[in-house]
């Protein structure tokens, strides 16, 4: 099986990230009380009082206090799930290549398996990884919101779910084609981060709304409306597909060297 | 019949460094072929360019009489200059990713040769020496059955006993039809095993043809005919 080494060398990172994701996500759910409580202080209140976006929060609380579908979005699948996913997008892409570059082993697989074999076997390995460990995250957050007894939609919470599946691919991809072009794993680490930046910003502006990827992701329209958004998805996936390809031509005419 | 045909093969690197200036050369099937040259000569690039691991500019490889580039041919077996493997497992661990991914690989063969070359199987790779690295990399493309073995420096940091045992694989391969190529800076081992040989310098050929020839025509052994080709093309 030519993908047993891809395996071995993800596995250890796709563990990690999975425990990370579920246990962040148990936790969530489990400090949902103490969190309600604490933004119920008299201090918290007061200074609420003092505060000229008082009103605002004060709403916000209420509705993370009496709303767990909203509790859900503001604190884990609009937050800690995404950026966590978005980490280990990272975590799972940056050393594919670079590593292998770096280290020279690439030299092992060059001549005894076709450049088509060793970048699909790399990617798709790394795609089965970022699925697995996506979807172990949102699932752990509804397994226990369930055992918990909280209310969440289950239409909702797998639509936040799916979405963020389907973003982390695409950041995943992203690291997948910047880990081909350095030799160093530094520098492909450094550029997702400022890629994942320019993302987040391109959300502030109208002109580059449509870059907002994480808008996608961790969507608060979900809230109202509960789908996966068929068109957006499409988008995604064939911009991940595009990448996909592009990252082969580079690495089909690069030199291993 | 000829296993590689390199026609005017140049390459010039992204930083401008002409490694190859239109080199020519064939490769016989069964021979013991090897590449000599000072640093920088373009060695470890022709034996890039023979496993399809970089493009030429200009000119033309076949390979098993294929076009190695991009996708390599399957049934050539490379050791490279720098003995790397993945660290982070043990040898038997690595041995099972390797059989993954090299086709016709031997287990069995494998055994025999590290037997032979006297590796010891429970230690992590990062622990390794050079020496033992290169054992591995050794054993590994030689459990490989394939027609063609293109070496890097095989026996870098072995000490004389196991050296000699590379040596003797390298010429078994040979008898039973396997081509070998092979590239060395120990001027006295390649002297004990080749058949043809190429010197390069600066990129271009030197000499091209039989060591025998060689050594007739200097009067000398291969160190001191290489000195003086070497020295010679300086003037």
């Amino acid at each position: 099986m030519k993908s047993y080494k891809e395996i071995k060398a993800i596995q250890m990172r796709t563990v990690i990230m999975l425990a990370i994701l579920a246990g962040l996500a148990i936790v969530t759910v489990m400090i949902k009380s103490t969190v309600v409580s604490a933004l119920g202080l008299p201090q918290v209140q007061e200074s609420l009082k003092n505060s000229s976006l008082g009103k605002t929060l004060a709403s916000e609380i209420s509705r993370i206090a009496n709303d767990f579908s909203y509790y859900s979005y503001s604190q884990w699948f609009g937050k800690t799930y995404m950026q966590i996913a978005a980490l280990a997008a990272i975590v799972l892409s940056f050393p594919l290549f670079s590593k292998e570059r770096e280290k020279r082993t690439i030299y092992l697989l060059i001549g005894r398996m076709g450049r088509w074999e060793i970048y699909s076997t790399k990617v798709l390995i790394g795609y089965v990884a970022v699925l697995i460990t996506i979807f172990g995250g949102g699932i752990a957050y509804i397994l226990t919101a369930n055992i918990m007894g909280y209310a969440l939609p289950s239409t909702m919470a797998f639509a936040w779910t799916f979405r963020i599946m389907v973003g982390t691919l695409l950041l995943y991809q992203i690291g997948a084609y910047t880990s081909l072009l350095f030799k160093s794993q530094v520098k492909p680490f450094l550029l997702d981060i400022a890629i994942y930046i320019g993302l987040g910003i391109s959300g502030f502006f109208k002109q580059t709304k449509f870059l907002d990827l994480f808008g996608y992701m961790g969507g608060k329209t979900v809230l109202k409306n509960p789908t996966i958004g068929i068109f957006p998805t499409i988008i995604v996936l064939l911009i991940c597909a595009v990448i996909f390809t592009l990252g082969y031509l580079q690495f089909r005419s690069m030199d291993i060297c | 019949m000829s296993v590689i045909e390199v026609k005017d093969l140049s390459k010039t690197y992204k930083n401008g460094v002409e490694a190859l200036k239109g080199i020519s050369f064939n490769v016989t099937e069964g021979s013991i072929f090897a590449i000599l040259g000072p640093n920088g000569a373009g060695k470890t690039t022709t034996l890039k360019s023979i496993l399809g691991a970089i493009k030429p500019t200009s000119g033309e490889v076949l390979t098993l009489g294929k076009i190695p580039f991009p996708n390599g041919v399957k049934k050539v077996s490379f050791v490279p200059e720098e003995k790397s493997l993945y660290e982070w497992v043990k040898i038997p661990e690595m041995v099972k990713i390797f059989a993954s991914f090299a086709p016709n690989f031997s287990p069995k063969k494998f055994e025999i040769l590290s037997k032979r070359l006297n590796l010891t199987m429970k230690r992590k790779i990062g622990e390794l020496s050079q020496g033992n690295r290169t054992k591995l990399y050794v054993a590994l493309a030689f459990a490989q059955d394939v027609k063609l073995y293109v070496l890097d420096e095989p026996t870098w940091g072995l000490d004389p006993i196991i050296r000699k045992e590379v040596l003797d694989i390298v010429r078994e391969n040979a008898i039973v039809g396997k081509t070998v190529v092979y590239s060395s800076h120990i001027l006295s081992e390649v002297e004990e095993v080749c058949d043809e040989l190429i010197i390069l310098k600066e990129g271009k050929i030197l000499y091209n043809g039989t060591l025998d020839k060689l050594k007739e025509s200097n009067k000398l052994n291969l160190s001191e005919s290489f000195l003086e080709m070497i020295k010679g093309g300086e003037k």
